[in-house]
């Protein structure tokens, strides 16, 4: 099967869904850019050809996790024509809006060329193991460039070619390399939760750290301590497996940078907000993917002796708390930059609150793994969107709508106050539910 | 005979269009070695699972040490280990470490059977979890099982993956356990060759419903084969008796019958053919299609 | 005490046990006092479910060949001469069942049988 290896695959329920969600609205996103200016234009044209080509990863991502990805012939040379062959048709959809929403229209080859390393970056992402780890890194080096310096790529454009041409190919030989695939087939599908975030990679080359014991250990040595019926050390016991996360390793250092660099510049007024926020947003994004009641994967959660209703407090507590751990984690910042604009208190104050009512939501989009449609990666990627987008829209609205609505301080936490235990209530009964009544392996969500 | 093990009554699991276990009605009483067998996809690991608690019923009722499946409390679970069919632990651990991590979760952890079970089945505590190959994950989970002393092991396939040697010791260590721990053991297995000489009680599964739930030697003793040699004149193409189940005519004069043993005379029947009739027991591999053949046996 | 079973001939591993026990009781390699091993040892060294043994030795305890002293392993007890001797015969004929019916096909009259039985016991093969 050479012909239609790539295209084959994205004819699914989920690439159908992705391509009735998300033209409309790149479509609409393109022309009210090309009405902003050609330079504005160019950067939603590489924003859009990205969620393109995240979306063909995905799709890739399954593909290469299977058994046979190896070794049947010739099939990383397919993919790789037909996905930029996809590429090539996404950028010229995309020249072409510009060529007529534009005013004065965006140059045809620049728009190309940014459309396509944006579209190869995309698809790189989630294949390869370098792209997920460097992906919180890179983003935030696109937005503080975004911030510092805005599009200087429609007035260098041979410069803007030379580079985009440099990451196109960078991108996909790093995504179609043997390497890649032969470390997607070992690895397998992924393990856990339907948000896309979730999952525990290994690296193949994270260096493990590991103390040498002399010996086998001493016969009848004192073990780890019980965890019995005790919800406390169930809940500590199931942060463990989080230690090994690469990706967690990298968001958690970008999380204690933030809190160092927006605590050491309150002192004077804080430059490009946006960026703190965007950056702020994706922190908080990120870890609230990684909270699910997968607490531990399917295949422990099977080996471990706990009571359905054990597993039930244990994983309502640590919903609980992980809101809270984050909240901790960013309080230095956030009582910095409260203190540094004192009249901005409100605001940070809402954001909060939309984050700890939002995050059940997330705790349901990256809930245990079952089978049939949530199997798919390119499902898992529609789900991101559409629970990202409505806490986006969330947080604009109560930010900014709020006040507009109830104007007394009082009377906004009292709102807030109980739309965050509507929000915990409805957790509640939801993981009773769960437990009560799903299969905790091989089940349904 | 001992205790109640696990009783269903109206068993029935489905997976939307798909009925795995169809109104299963069993009672396991321990201390045994029940061999759980049937053909691929017939509802064994299914009904592991059910034991377990893992997946609850659509319909019908599941009982295990006595308690309803959805109600397990931690004090049945510890007593149960279970050995699943494709088992996944968390892969930047090594074994030792995997093994500290879930001795934390049992209130009875024999450290001295952990050592001595390493060192039977060669498995190597240092060794990278995403290093092991199948069958060194297999005896992982096998000591993981086995260490917190249970009453109630389940095993899903267990010996598949192992090399001869391992499955031999693997087999001994369970008849061990059982008089060691007076625990009851159920096995899923293909490899009828193997568990035939541990397991004294046989439940069959057939397309999700019980086709023979009874003691290993009450079952042999219920099927025999006949090897029929006529000696004057042709045997019928097809015998039409009740009590033979299944039958191959291989030449005129000679035909290897299998047959039920409560309704089957064999004089009668010699003297009705004019035949010599070899009356032969089956063994398990021989008893396997008849009992996963449609019917109760 | 040499025991060998074939759990994969189709004939129960009890019964085989118990046929096999009676044979070395009827002749006379199990004196009558001998101590049987335990269900324990016998079941790690034939790698069979002990409930298989203890079922046999339940069986044989009934029949009485074996006894049952408190606190002590099982033993063979003490029979008559004459039931032996029965018991002998009888095991003897259900051996001989299967060759009956071979003389039949390969058509082999009694007296020949007879002869070639004889020799075969005698000592003298051709």
């Amino acid at each position: 099967m050479r012909r239609g290896a790539f295209l084959h695959l994205l004819v699914r329920p989920a690439g159908i869904a992705f391509a009735a969600l998300f033209t409309p609205v790149a479509v609409i996103m393109l022309f009210f850019a090309g009405v902003r200016g050609p330079s504005r234009f160019v950067e939603v044209a590489g924003l859009v050809c990205f969620f393109f080509g995240a979306f063909g990863g995905t799709t890739l991502t399954d593909a290469a996790r299977c058994s046979f990805a190896w070794t049947l012939p010739r099939y990383r040379r397919a993919l790789l024509v037909e996905f930029a062959f996809c590429g090539a048709v996404v950028c010229a959809f995309v020249t072409l809006i510009g060529a007529v929403s534009a005013a004065p229209p965006a140059p045809a080859l620049l728009v190309a060329a940014v459309g396509f390393a944006a579209y190869a970056v995309g698809g790189a992402l989630f294949l390869t193991p370098e792209g997920s780890l460097l992906f919180p890194f890179a983003f935030i080096a696109f937005v503080a460039w975004r911030s510092w310096t805005p599009a200087p790529v429609i007035d260098a454009p041979l410069a803007a070619m030379t580079v985009s041409a440099a990451v196109s190919a960078l991108a996909m030989w790093s995504a179609f390399s043997s390497r890649t695939f032969r470390w997607s087939a070992l690895l397998g599908p992924r393990e856990d939760g339907r948000l896309m975030w979730n999952g525990w990679p290994t690296m193949p080359w994270w260096p493990r750290l590991r103390r040498r014991r002399a010996g086998a250990g001493p016969q009848g040595a004192s073990r780890a301590p019980y965890v019995g019926t005790s919800v406390l050390r169930g809940v500590v016991s199931s942060y463990r497996p989080i230690r090994a996360n690469a990706r967690l390793a990298a968001i958690a250092g970008l999380s204690v940078f933030y809190v160092v660099a927006v605590g050491s510049s309150a002192l004077g007024s804080i430059p490009r907000t946006g960026f703190w926020i965007a950056w702020a947003i994706y922190i908080v994004f990120s870890l609230m993917s990684r909270s699910s009641y997968g607490h531990h994967s399917s295949a422990s959660r099977a080996a471990l002796p706990w009571s359905r209703r054990h597993h039930l407090a244990v994983a309502f507590a640590r919903h609980l708390g992980d809101p809270f751990v984050i909240l901790l984690v960013l309080s230095p910042a956030l009582a910095a930059f409260a203190v540094g604009n004192p009249q901005l208190l409100g605001l940070v104050g809402r954001g909060i609150a939309v984050i700890v009512i939002f995050f059940p939501a997330f705790q349901w989009a990256a809930g245990p793994p079952t089978g049939g449609p949530w199997a798919d990666r390119g499902v898992a990627m529609i789900l991101t969107l559409v629970v990202g987008m409505a806490f986006l829209l969330a947080l604009r609205l109560v930010a900014s709508g709020l006040p507009l609505l109830v104007t007394s301080g009082a009377a906004q936490t009292v709102v807030l106050g109980l739309l965050v235990a509507g929000s915990q209530v409805l957790n509640w009964r939801r993981l009773k539910g769960y437990f009560a009544t799903r299969d905790l392996v091989g089940g349904e969500p | 005979m001992g205790e109640m093990i696990f009783e269903a009554s109206g068993l029935t699991k489905e997976f939307g269009e798909v009925t795995a276990l169809r109104d299963v009605s069993l009672s396991l009483r321990g201390p045994s070695i029940i061999g759980l067998i049937g053909r691929n996809a017939s509802g064994k690991t299914t009904l592991l699972r059910h034991i377990v608690g893992l997946q609850l019923p659509t319909r019908g009722q599941a009982r295990t040490l006595g308690v309803a499946t959805r109600s397990l409390q931690h004090e049945q679970l510890a007593r149960i280990g279970v050995v699943p069919d494709a088992p996944a632990f968390m892969r930047w651990m090594s074994v030792g470490e995997q093994l500290r991590y879930l001795s934390a979760f049992y209130p009875r952890w024999d450290m001295e059977r952990q050592s001595s079970l390493a060192g039977l089945l060669d498995l190597d505590l240092h060794a990278d979890i995403s290093g092991l190959s199948t069958g060194s994950a297999q005896k992982l989970a096998i000591v993981a099982a086995l260490c917190p002393h249970p009453d109630l092991i389940l095993l899903d396939e267990p010996v598949s993956n192992l090399d001869p040697i391992a499955r031999d010791q693997f087999l001994k260590l369970l008849l061990d356990v059982v008089q060691e721990d007076h625990a009851t053991i159920v096995i899923s297995s293909h490899v009828l060759h193997d568990i035939e000489s541990t397991v004294d009680w046989i439940v069959c599964l057939n397309n999700g419903t019980v086709s023979a739930d009874a003691a290993l030697d009450d079952l042999k003793d219920r099927y025999a084969e006949w090897r029929v040699l006529a000696r004057t004149r042709d045997l019928p193409d097809r015998f039409a008796d009740a009590f033979v189940v299944r039958q191959a005519v291989m030449e005129p004069r000679c035909a290897r019958l299998v047959v039920r043993t409560a309704d089957a005379d064999v004089l009668a029947f010699k003297r009705a053919h004019d035949a010599d009739v070899e009356v032969a027991p089956l063994n398990l591999q021989g008893l396997f299609p008849i009992l996963v053949d449609n019917g109760r046996h | 005490m040499l025991i060998t079973i074939d759990v994969h001939s189709g004939v129960p591993a009890y019964r085989q046990l118990v046929d096999q026990i009676r044979l070395q009781v009827a002749g006379g390699r199990l004196r009558p006092g001998d101590e049987i091993p335990s269900t324990r040892a016998l079941s790690a060294e034939l790698g069979l479910n002990p409930m298989t043994i203890s079922r046999a030795y339940a069986l044989l305890e009934e029949e009485g060949l074996l006894e049952r002293r408190p606190g002590l392993p099982l033993v063979v007890r003490a029979r008559s001469g004459a039931t032996s001797a029965t018991a002998r015969g009888a095991q003897f004929t259900r051996a001989l069942g299967p060759v009956a019916s071979m003389a039949r096909q390969l058509g082999i009259g009694g007296k020949e049988a007879g002869d070639a039985l004889r020799r075969l016991i005698d000592g003298n093969e051709r």
